[in-house]
């Protein structure tokens, strides 16, 4: 259950620290030790850019946490900048959402299982899910928010399948009846050929990535969709897939 | 000690018991000792293709049970002394025999027999349970159709799960006009899919009909390029370096280039 708490997000210009918002701050002081522990030689001696992010902080909070950084590990902060509010309030939004989306997700899955429907966004939220998608896709690509990645080395043959409560990476192709579903985002650093479900539990600003992008369905939280004859091309051109207003869009990774 | 090589598919009809028959023929032809293990109990086919039905008086379920001895049940084959059949048996189904029993079976078979070639039924139960039991190696038998590729993938992810290393795949009946039409998958195609090395192509061909119709394997009818394709499968098998055969059927300028070659 720690293990949410504190999690270290990548960005090319740093390191973000996404820190639970509903969480005892003393608790988040002990998990962000042990994280850094853990990843003591991940972060080696390098010199980076630290800004905290999910939950709204007090300066005194923000020295202490800073020290705890400084003394557990060998980082060293060369610029260190305020909280990301935007991110903190969507936090918060995004958790209701999913709450309330998990709970509708299971009632329709009882009534009728395998109907899909385009997924309508909250107003409000459309707009702040936009503001983080260009700063994102502008400079990187957005990490995980929920949990952890987990890592497939190799290919998933027909009738694999990998489920996961957070990220799901795979090095190697999914053949055309694998399947991968995952709380978050889905990398295929491959051929996606088979089915996958990104923010299979509602999260809607999940995203999925192929250095090869032809799946079978693509599915993303409660939309889905596949890329008709006309649009698929031979070349290998890496592409990314999201959902903005309800729709899946799918744009190139590199102009 | 010999090596036990099962054939499957995962789709059906696709071609392994013809694939079973003649690539375990070709290698009797080289002189090897091959034993014919038909491991598809209740749908039995091998005895039919080889044209040794009329003499099965055991089968494989008798040897499991303790019926008889293993040597009464295997039937020596009508050309060639060194290869034998072990039937499987027809008024029985898949659950009469379990993965251990096989294992032991092929195994006590390896101290006499250089290939031990299983032929295995369609599907993922207990009849391809059964049959992949006491494997060394495997071949996968797929045809250049979507549904077939999909099937063999399935087959091959099942094959790496019970650690066979080993796994060839034969692609059979291309028809090269289809495929230079863009009609048909071709090799590239489906090997890029399934990721395992080829043991060899094979043509469709009329003379596989003729053959199978015959009881006769038809590696030893001449002019059958799926014939030939078999034999040269076999020689691989065997240890040779044999390229993929030529499938285009050589244009009349190609046919006269060649003349004045000398091939």
């Amino acid at each position: 259950m720690n293990q949410n708490k504190v999690l270290f997000k990548g960005r090319q210009n740093g390191i973000v620290v996404v820190l639970d918002p509903d969480s005892e701050f003393d608790i988040l002081k002990v998990v962000l030790q042990e994280k850094l522990e853990e990843a003591k030689d991940f972060f080696g001696a390098s010199t980076t850019h630290i800004s905290f992010d999910g939950r709204k902080l007090t300066e005194d909070e923000e020295n202490e946490l800073l020290e705890i950084i400084t003394e557990n590990s060998d980082i060293n902060i060369s610029f260190f900048s305020p909280i990301e509010s935007i991110s903190a309030k969507t936090s918060q939004k995004e958790k209701k959402e999913e709450k309330g989306e998990k709970e509708e997700k299971e009632e329709k899955k009882e009534k009728n299982p395998f109907q899909y429907e385009t997924g309508v966004l909250d107003e409000s939220s459309i707009d702040a899910n936009k503001e983080i998608y260009k700063q994102s896709m502008g400079d990187t690509l957005v990490s995980a928010t929920e949990g952890n990645a987990q890592y497939h080395f190799g290919s998933l043959r027909s009738g694999q399948s990998i489920e996961y409560r957070g990220s799901v990476v795979v090095i190697g192709d999914v053949n055309p009846g694998a399947e991968v579903i995952a709380e978050g985002h889905i990398i295929v650093l491959g051929a996606l050929r088979g089915l996958v479900h990104a923010g299979c539990l509602g999260m809607s600003d999940a995203f999925v990535a192929a250095l090869r992008l032809e799946p079978i369905q693509l599915r993303i939280s409660s939309v889905y969709t596949y890329i008709p004859e006309e649009k698929q091309s031979k070349e290998l051109e890496p592409s990314i897939a999201y959902v903005e207003e309800g729709k899946i869009f799918i744009n190139p990774l590199i102009e | 000690m010999g090596e036990v090589i099962v054939i499957t598919s995962g789709k059906g009809g696709v071609g392994k018991t013809t694939t079973t028959a003649n690539l375990g023929s070709a290698l009797a032809a080289l002189g090897k000792k091959v034993v014919l293990l038909d491991a598809d109990i209740g749908l039995r086919n091998l005895d039919v293709v080889m044209g040794l039905e009329n003499r099965i008086v055991y089968d494989l379920v008798d040897v499991v049970e303790g019926n008889c001895r293993l040597a009464q049940a295997m039937i020596r084959d009508k050309r060639y002394d060194n290869m034998h059949l072990l039937p499987a048996a027809q008024t029985r189904d898949k659950t009469a025999v379990t993965p251990e029993q096989m294992k032991e079976l092929t195994d006590t078979l390896k101290e006499e027999h250089d290939y031990i070639l299983v032929d295995c039924p369609a599907g993922i139960e207990q009849g391809f349970k059964n049959a992949i039991a006491g494997a060394d190696r495997a071949i996968v038998v797929s045809t250049p159709e979507v549904s077939a590729v999909r099937d063999a993938d399935r087959i091959i992810g099942l094959l790496e799960a019970s650690e066979i290393k080993n796994i060839e795949l034969v692609l059979n009946r291309i028809r090269p006009k289809m495929v230079e039409q863009g009609d048909m998958l071709n090799l590239e195609d489906v090997s890029e899919t399934l990721a395992i090395d080829v043991l060899g192509v094979v043509p469709d061909d009329e003379s596989i009909v003729i053959a199978t119709n015959r009881g006769e394997p038809a590696i030893n009818m001449s002019n059958s390029k799926a014939g030939q394709a078999f034999m040269n499968m076999a020689r691989r098998i065997a240890g040779e370096d044999i390229p993929l055969m030529e499938l285009n059927e050589a244009g009349f300028f190609d046919k006269i280039l060649n003349f004045f070659r000398g091939n």
